[in-house]
């Protein structure tokens, strides 16, 4: 009897969650306009519609790896899973949210942790070696002077022990001189070529840690250029190369596993849809900026070959 | 000493040094090609190109200049859209030609396979080229200071999931 009334309690309330859902009440509305509620139902309705193959595509391959790694015996220490549900609740605070995003890093991070296993030390060593002009990265700072007198003795200065950022903030000429000590980034040698005037680019990069170039004329003001720190050993650039290397992995592994598991859902059955941007990066977190290089990862090949490029070096 | 014997020791240490310095020059080169092939396989266009002398420029087999943002955006797009790359380059001849020139006669064959319109339909794309490329010695080494393409071959061939391009040489794909 028990029983019974309890079983019929439950369908009770199973029947009005359905009814619930059905109608966008069971949960507060996603907005109201004017009064008016725009449902959770249709809300995530137009979502699907929108980007339904995409988010589902990336839920997909979060499982997918997820799984990968529990064959392979892959997993996350207690404390890189307490890091990751630290840094999720410092920047979302919504739990279903949370839920995803935890799900979201997990997989991050046991990707990399899968291409990891596979990279020697000795590899990682090897290729340091070869690409370390290429990679080390210079702390460039910069301020501007109205004088060229000005500037040399502020030159001066600095080259008898005062810090720069010190000087910086309080002789700079602009705000931006002025702000984070006269500190502009961190610039590898390819983004100083980039950025910076060719003559000044063999100048800059000749520049030990610490140095200063004598004051140039630049756009009308003179301009004195030192050198911060400079990351160049195995320890420093290691991320870099762990990254470096993992990315290029990280499209094939995901391809095999995509083509060989066994996959069904409404809005894939369309094959046009693979593979798209999760194939190649992680798409920015919340609170990550996104960096996009402007080069399409959707886009299908000619099998004319037309766009090959000229095999230049 | 007798002056045959000083100069029998002068020319013998010239030649000594101009046969080091072939082989330093040879050595830096070689190691230049293993970078930016290496660097074509983890999708590293800095690496690609780091070689570059300042004033570099390309030739196709016509002898016309290429464009070279062109083909970096090409390269781009293939870095961001292959499933996987594979590169092997072959010196195939490196001599000097004056004191600070060097000329080198590549085979480059670069391997990569894309996605058409289905993630099941992918294809390889082979492309091999051969080249004559001028390097010039500066003050940071030597630099490829023009490269002259003198045949370009492309193919493309249905490819299946089950094949790999990459990792077929693990020396980095340079073979003299």
């Amino acid at each position: 009897m028990f029983f019974r009334r309890s079983l019929h309690f439950s369908l009770n309330a199973l029947a009005l969650t359905l009814v619930l859902c059905a109608t966008g009440c069971y949960r507060s509305s996603e907005a109201t306009v004017n009064g008016q509620p725009i449902s959770t139902t249709e809300f995530v309705a137009a979502l699907k519609l929108a980007s339904g193959h995409k988010v589902l595509q990336k839920l997909l391959l979060q499982r997918l790896i997820l799984q990968e790694a529990s064959i392979r015996g892959v997993s996350l220490t207690t404390d890189e899973t307490l890091a990751l549900k630290k840094d999720i609740a410092a920047n979302v605070s919504d739990p279903d949210m949370q839920r995803v995003l935890e799900s979201e890093v997990s997989a991050r991070l046991l990707l990399r942790k899968l291409f990891l296993t596979e990279v020697t030390e000795q590899r990682l060593k090897d290729l340091h070696a070869l690409l370390v002009d290429d990679l080390t990265q210079r702390e460039i700072y910069l301020m501007a002077c109205d004088s060229k007198e000005e500037a040399t003795v502020i030159v001066s200065r600095l080259r008898a022990g005062e810090p720069f950022s010190v000087v910086a903030e309080a002789e700079g000429k602009y705000p931006a001189d002025k702000a984070n000590g006269g500190l502009r980034g961190k610039f590898t040698r390819a983004q100083i070529s980039e950025r910076f005037e060719p003559e000044l680019v063999e100048l800059l990069l000749d520049l030990g840690p610490g140095q200063t170039l004598a004051p140039r004329q630049r756009n009308g003001d003179w301009v004195i250029f030192h050198v911060g720190q400079v990351f160049s050993s195995f320890d420093q650039l290691r991320p870099t190369l762990e990254e470096l290397v993992g990315a290029s992995k990280r499209p094939e592994f995901l391809y095999k596993l995509l083509v060989n598991a066994n996959i069904t859902s409404p809005y894939l059955t369309d094959q046009r849809r693979l593979p798209s941007v999760t194939l190649f990066e992680d798409n920015p977190l919340p609170w990550e900026k996104s960096s996009s290089s402007g080069i399409t990862t959707e886009s299908h090949w000619p099998v004319d070959g037309a766009t090959l490029p000229t095999g230049v070096k | 000493m007798t002056h045959w014997r000083l100069l029998l020791l002068l020319s013998f240490s010239t030649l000594n040094a101009s046969v080091y310095a072939e082989a330093s020059a040879r050595r830096d080169v070689e190691s230049q090609y293993r970078k930016a092939v290496e660097s074509t396989k983890l999708r590293f266009y800095d690496g690609c190109v780091s070689m570059r002398h300042p004033d570099f420029r390309a030739l196709d087999k016509d002898g016309r200049l290429i464009n070279l943002s062109a083909d970096r955006w090409k390269l781009l797009q293939i870095f961001a859209t292959a499933v996987s790359i594979n590169e092997e380059l072959q010196i195939l001849s490196l001599e000097k030609v004056g004191d600070s020139e060097l000329e080198c006669e590549t085979k480059d064959v670069l391997e990569f396979v894309v996605c058409g319109a289905s993630l099941k339909q992918a294809h390889l794309f082979k492309v091999t080229t051969h080249g004559k490329d001028r390097w010039r010695k500066t003050n940071r080494g030597w630099r490829l200071f023009q490269s002259h393409i003198t045949s370009q071959r492309q193919e493309v061939t249905p490819w299946s999931p089950g094949k790999s391009v990459t990792g077929t040489n693990p020396s980095g794909g340079l073979s003299r």
